[in-house]
Formats: structure tokens, sequence, C-alpha cells
């Protein structure tokens, strides 16, 4: 089974996030990188878990600048087989997908995986969009994976349960929480990941749908007022004058 | 300007839609909705309380197929000559807007919290 997964670089949670040239753009001083969790921890994961029962390949695949091989080389740490990075700036999540599905299309995938979202933009966006360029299936928020041949059961999340799919490779999923467990890239990883295969691709000459004119941070939270227990009117009468919630 | 709209309507019409068809009702003139499944015309006739000016119905499709549905929509927007579609942002809009998005060549902007300009 060859599969491929979606790599995007993600701000650590920790950093500090801010913007620059009149917040148009993000500032990535002193920004420390990891892979985006729901690539990593899910599609990635899965994939090899995949790989270790039926056999096969697992490439990621990245669009970016050389800035994003940290991230792709700790993806080849934890079991990928190759990576590809598409050289160009992932300007909106169309061009991004788009590359990706015309890529995919002429190297034949089984299977796609995505994460459901990265954590900085949580679009959701790319996985529907990579299928529609391919014009595959696409299931979207999977939390369980099982393939037999090339006959996949899925579980996804649904308004009020848990919806069972079945659908046949080629492919493209989401996943979500519950895929798999996170692995710890081990020391024989780590140093295997640094001969394995970075493949850059040039990009092709696509488009972008939309653009980021601006960004601001959210409203810096207010104090918080202590009340005394026994001070029952002050509680009421601040949350019905200046909270303005009763 | 027509904006359309789509509506799960498979278990009856949630708060969320009437929400976008208020949000739509904001950012356009005319609001058609686009839905599909079984539910009868007094529950779908609710929506025009909310700014809905037509309710298109594709009852020979059921169920949350994202192929399907972007399929049916895209056909709703030749039909309309809508030239913005709003969803709700919940779990089968993540899976159909962005294929939507790719067969119109159409901008996606995910989880909006305001009206355009």
């Amino acid at each position: 089974m060859k599969i491929l997964v979606c790599i995007s670089k993600s701000p650590d949670t920790t950093s500090k996030i801010a913007f620059t040239d009149g917040n148009s753009k993000f500032d990535e001083n002193g920004v420390q990188y990891i892979v985006n969790p729901y690539d990593e921890w899910y599609a990635l994961v899965r994939a090899l878990e995949l790989k270790e029962v039926a056999g096969g390949s697992v490439s990621i695949i990245t669009v970016g600048n050389t800035s994003d091989e940290a991230v792709m080389r700790k993806a080849l740490a934890i079991g990928a087989d190759e990576a590809i990075r598409i050289d160009a700036e992932p300007t909106d999540a169309y061009y991004v997908s788009i590359q990706i599905a015309e890529y995919a299309k002429a190297n034949g995938f089984d299977i796609i995986l995505t994460g459901k979202e990265t954590i900085n933009y949580n679009g959701s966006q790319v996985g529907g969009m990579i299928a529609e360029g391919m014009d595959l299936p696409f299931v979207s928020l999977a939390s369980k994976l099982e393939a037999n041949g090339n006959r996949l059961t899925l579980e996804t999340e649904i308004v009020g349960g848990i919806q069972i799919v079945e659908v046949n490779t080629p492919a493209v999923i989401s996943c979500a929480k519950g895929m798999a467990e996170q692995r710890i890239p081990n020391m024989r990883g780590i140093m295997a990941a640094r001969t394995k295969p970075l493949n850059v691709v040039p990009p092709i000459d696509i488009t972008p749908l939309t653009a980021f004119k601006n960004y601001t941070l959210p409203e810096a939270k207010s104090a918080c007022k202590m009340i005394e227990p026994e001070n029952m009117d002050e509680l009421v009468a601040l949350l019905h004058n200046e909270a303005k919630v009763i | 300007m027509t904006t359309l709209v789509y509506i799960n309507s498979e278990n009856g019409l949630a708060k969320s839609a009437h929400e976008v068809v208020t949000y739509a009702k904001k950012i356009g003139e005319e609001v058609i909705v686009v839905t599909n499944g079984s539910q009868n015309e007094s529950t779908l006739s609710e929506l025009g309380k909310y700014g809905a000016s037509k309710v298109l119905v594709e009852k020979s499709v059921s169920g949350n197929d994202a192929q399907q549905l972007s399929r049916i929509i895209a056909s709703a927007v030749e039909h309309t000559s809508a030239n913005t579609i709003v969803f709700s942002h919940d779990l089968v809009a993540k899976a159909v807007a962005p294929r939507l998005s790719v067969k119109l060549k159409a901008g996606l902007i995910s989880g909006a919290i305001e009206v355009p300009n």
C-alpha cells in the first residue's frame, strides 16, 4: 500500500504570537516550529501502522521552503520512508491542495492522509480540496481507519454520534483524535532520517483564491475581580451592570 | 445579489440553520437555501422568517456524502447565479465546502465571524 501523508508546520503552542509589516505577516522571529500535531500524531502514525501490517511505503509531502525541512526530517525520524517538498510559499489552502493533488495524481498513491486541520489556521480545507482536485472520495474527520485490501473502513464523527464509512482506495482521509497514539522518534530513527530521501519538486503554476490582508490579536482578558462569598449583592450588580450577562 | 445557503436538514432544522440564513441575509439581497433529504414543506418554510426567499430541495440525495452534496450545491449555484455560498461551520460543511471551493474555483473562508465588507 502506497500512502502519502500531508505535513504542515505549525508554531509550537508556547510561541509568542506577533505580526509584522503593518500586521499583514506573521512574525517568525524566535518561533519554534513543530509538525502540525494532527498531521503527526494521527495521520503519519496511522500510516506507519498500516504499512507495518500490510507493507508498502509512507511518503510525506509539504508545500514550503527550505525552513520546512527541519519538521520534515522529524517526520522521517518517526518512520516515513521519503519526503517530498514542493518548493513554494504555501499561499492559501487552494494553492497548497492543488499542488499536492497534481503530485499525487502523477505518482499514484492508494491513500492520502491529512490531519483534520492545522493548529494555526484551523481551516479543515486541504483534505477536501485535494480530494476534489483528484476527483477522489473524501472521508472527513476520521477517528478510526482499518484497511482490508483496497477496502477501507472508517469511523467519523457526525452530529449526535459516530458513522461507519466504507470506501475503496484510492481515497483521501482527514484524521482526527483517536486515529493513533503519538510516537516519539528514537535515536535510530533520528540518525536514519538524515539519509532518507528528501526530494524537492518545482511547483506548478496556480493562482491562489484567497489572500491574508491583516491579522489582529484577540483582546487581552480583563483583570479578574474577586468578590467575597457573602457579598452576593455586589456580585449580582457586577454581572448585571458590567458583564451584562444577567 | 443572491446568496446561496446550504443547510443540512436531515434531522430537522438546527438552530444553526436559522443563524446561517440570518447571516446570509446580511450579505445579500436575496437568500436562497439549498438542502437535501425528505424534510416537509412546513418545516423548511420556517426559514422564510429568517430571510430566505426560496428553498431548493434535492429529495433524491440523503446522507452527507461530500461528493454528492458538492455537486448539488454547484448545480444550485449555476441555477441561481449566486455569487456567495454560506455554510454553518459544522462537520458536514468541513467536508463539503472545500470540495465546492475547488469545483467552482471560489475562495473559501473558514469560520467567519463577521459579515464581509
